[in-house]
C-alpha cells in the first residue's frame, strides 16, 4: 500500500519562458484532503495538471501512488478523478447529464465504447452521490452553475477513483452550493476514503474539513494545517497587506481584499 | 416522359450521388457543427476547386494519369491538415482564423491555375464549381461512394470521441482520450466528406448542403443522437426533390438541391422559436 497519494520534488514548469512553477516539494498522504490555495496565475491549475501527466515537466519529479504519471498515464487516469476548472463548453454539442457522467466510464473501454448495463448503473451510482439522480435525462447545459459542478464531479467518481483533483470547484457557484459540495467532499474523504486534492482561491467554504493547506505562489510558500497557515504574516507573502484573518468557533478565516498582486 | 427521364442512366447516376452525399452530410455535418468550425468545409471545397484546375492543367501538360479529382482530394486534404495543425493547441478563434487564410490561398490558386487552363478544358472544372451531378460517371459512383463508407465507418466507431473533444478537449485529453488524433481525425474525415460533395455539387454548394441540414438538425432534434439521422433525412429530401424540381423546371440541379437545404433550415429555426415560446 502506498503511503503518498502523491509526491512531488524539486519540480519546475514552464511555458515558453514564463515560469509556472518552480521547485514546488508536495506529499501528500493516501486519505489527506488537502487544499492548494493561491491567487490567479499562481500555478494551481498547472500543478494539478502536471499530477496528470498532462504537461512535462522542465525539471523534477511526480509521482502519483508510485506512477510517473508522464510515463505511465494509463495507469495514473485510473487512479485519478479530476474535475476542471473551465469547461468550455460547447453550446453546440448538446448532452444530457446522463451521457456527461457516463463519459467517466466509456474513457476507459475502446472504441466504440457502447455502455454496458453496469456502466449506466456505475454513472448513476455517481450521480446519486451528488444527489443528481433524477436529473439523468436533463439537458447538462439547462443546468445551473452549481448543478453542473456536481455533476462534473459525478463524472469524476464514476471510475471509483483513489485519488479525486478538483480545480476551483466552488468557483461560480451560489453560497448553499458551495457549501453543500464542500460539505459533500468531506464525507467523500471520511466515508469513501477519496484522497482529494483541491485547488482554490477562497480556502473558506471547505477551512474546517481539510487536512491541510499549502500556499502556492509559484512557489510553495507554507504548508500545514489550517491554523499554521491561515496567518497574516504569512498570507501577505502572496496576496499583500490586504489580508485579514478571523478566528471564528475555534477555525480560521482569511478575508482577502486584493487577490492581484 | 417523365419515367423515361428518370429511367436513364444519368438520373440513376445522379440519384445515387445524392444519395451518397446525404450520407456523408450526416455524418460530417455532426462533426463540425458541433466543433464549431462550419466553414471548413467551404475552405476545403474551394481547395479541392484549386486541386482540380491544377489537375486539368497537368493533364494539357501531357501527365494524363493525374485525373482533377486527384487534384481535388489531395489540395483538400493538405488544406485541411495545415488548418487542422492550425488549431490544435489554439482556440477557436485562431482555428477560425487559419480556416479564413486557408481559403483564400485556395481561392488565389484556383484562380491561378484557371488562369493557364485552355477554355475548352473549362467545363471539367466548372463542375467543381457549381456541380456536375447529371455528369457523374460509375467510376466516379466508385471512388465517391469508397470514400463515404471510409468516412461513415470511422464516423460511427468514433463518434463518442468525436464528440467529447468537441465538448470539452481539456476534459477529454485528462479523462485519456487521445486528443491529437482524435482533432486531426476529425478534421480529416471532414475534409474526405467535403472533397466528396464538392465532385457532386460542387464548392460554392458543399455549404448549403453540409452545414445546412445538420444546423436544421440541431435546432429540431431533442437528443444529440437523433441529430445525424435528422440530417441524413434533410439531405435525402432536399437531394430528391431538388433534382426532381431540375427537369420539371430546368434549372440546375445545386441550385435547387442548395436552396432546398436553405430553407429547411429557415423552417428549422422557426419551428424551434415557436416551440419555446
Ligand atoms: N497554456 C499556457 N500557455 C502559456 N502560459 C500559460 C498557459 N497556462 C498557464 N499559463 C501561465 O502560467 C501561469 C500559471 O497559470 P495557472 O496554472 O493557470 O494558474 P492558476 O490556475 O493558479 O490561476 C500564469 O502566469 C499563466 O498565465
Ligand atoms: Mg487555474
Amino acid at each position: 500500500m502506498e503511503k503518498y497519494a502523491v509526491k512531488i520534488e524539486d519540480l519546475t514548469i514552464t511555458y515558453d519562458d514564463v515560469v509556472a512553477i518552480e521547485n514546488v516539494n508536495l506529499e501528500m498522504l493516501d486519505g489527506e484532503f488537502l487544499a492548494i490555495m493561491g491567487p490567479n496565475g499562481a500555478g494551481k491549475t498547472t500543478l494539478l495538471k502536471a499530477i496528470l501527466g498532462l504537461i512535462k515537466p522542465v525539471r523534477g519529479k511526480v509521482e502519483v501512488y508510485g506512477y510517473n504519471p508522464f510515463h505511465e498515464g494509463d495507469k495514473v487516469r485510473h487512479l485519478i478523478g479530476y474535475v476542471p476548472q473551465k469547461v468550455m463548453l460547447s453550446k453546440a454539442v448538446r448532452l444530457t447529464v446522463g451521457e456527461v457522467v457516463l463519459m467517466g466510464a466509456l474513457a476507459r473501454k475502446y472504441p466504440p465504447r457502447i455502455p454496458s448495463e453496469k456502466d449506466v448503473n456505475s454513472a448513476l451510482e455517481a450521480l446519486k452521490i451528488v444527489g443528481l439522480e433524477e436529473f439523468w435525462n436533463r439537458d447538462f447545459l439547462e443546468l445551473s452553475g452549481g448543478q453542473q459542478r456536481r455533476v462534473l464531479i459525478a463524472r469524476a467518481l464514476v471510475s471509483k477513483p483513489k485519488l479525486l483533483l478538483l480545480d476551483e470547484p466552488l468557483t461560480g457557484v451560489d453560497v448553499r452550493s458551495q457549501a453543500e459540495i464542500s460539505a459533500f467532499l468531506n464525507e467523500l474523504n471520511r466515508k469513501h476514503k477519496v484522497s482529494i486534492l483541491m485547488v482554490t482561491h477562497d480556502l473558506n467554504p471547505v477551512v474546517e474539513y481539510v487536512d491541510r493547506v499549502a500556499l502556492l505562489f509559484r512557489k510553495i510558500y507554507a504548508i500545514g494545517t489550517p491554523e499554521e497557515v491561515l496567518k497574516e504574516d504569512i498570507l501577505s507573502k502572496v496576496y499583500g497587506s490586504r489580508v485579514r484573518v478571523f478566528a471564528y468557533g475555534g477555525v480560521c478565516f482569511a478575508i482577502i481584499g486584493d487577490v492581484h498582486r | 416522359m417523365f419515367l423515361e427521364i428518370m429511367g436513364s442512366p444519368f438520373i440513376v447516376n445522379a440519384l445515387i450521388g445524392i444519395i451518397i452525399a446525404s450520407f456523408v452530410s450526416a455524418a460530417i455535418g455532426h462533426i463540425l457543427t458541433s466543433r464549431g468550425i462550419t466553414f471548413l468545409s467551404a475552405e476545403v471545397a474551394h481547395a479541392a476547386l484549386g486541386g482540380a484546375a491544377f489537375g486539368v492543367l497537368l493533364q494539357t501538360l501531357g501527365i494524363i494519369w493525374f485525373e482533377p479529382l486527384y487534384g481535388a482530394f489531395l489540395f483538400g486534404v493538405v488544406s485541411a491538415l495545415i488548418t487542422a495543425y492550425a488549431g490544435l493547441r489554439g482556440s477557436r478563434e485562431q482555428m477560425e482564423a487559419a480556416i479564413g487564410v486557408s481559403l483564400a490561398m485556395s481561392m488565389a490558386l484556383a484562380v491561378v491555375f484557371l488562369g493557364y487552363i485552355r477554355s475548352e478544358d473549362m467545363p471539367k472544372v466548372w463542375g467543381y464549381l457549381v456541380g456536375d451531378i447529371l455528369l457523374l460517371t460509375v467510376d466516379d459512383l466508385l471512388f465517391l461512394g469508397s470514400l463515404a463508407i471510409l468516412v461513415g465507418f470511422f464516423y460511427i466507431l468514433f463518434r463518442r470521441e468525436l464528440l467529447y473533444i468537441a465538448f470539452d478537449i481539456e476534459s477529454a485529453e485528462a479523462l485519456g482520450i487521445k486528443v491529437k488524433f482524435y482533432h486531426y481525425l476529425s478534421i480529416l474525415l471532414a475534409a474526405i466528406g467535403v472533397i466528396v460533395t464538392t465532385k457532386a455539387l460542387g464548392a460554392i454548394l458543399v455549404y448549403a448542403f453540409i452545414i445546412a441540414p445538420a444546423a436544421a438538425a440541431n435546432e429540431i432534434a431533442k437528443k444529440t443522437s437523433q441529430i445525424p439521422l435528422i440530417t441524413l433525412a434533410i439531405a435525402l429530401f432536399s437531394g430528391m426533390i431538388g433534382l426532381t424540381l431540375t427537369f420539371t423546371v430546368n434549372i440546375p440541379a445545386s441550385g435547387t438541391i442548395g436552396i432546398l437545404a436553405s430553407i429547411a433550415y429557415l423552417m428549422a429555426i422557426t419551428y424551434s422559436r415557436l416551440r419555446r415560446k
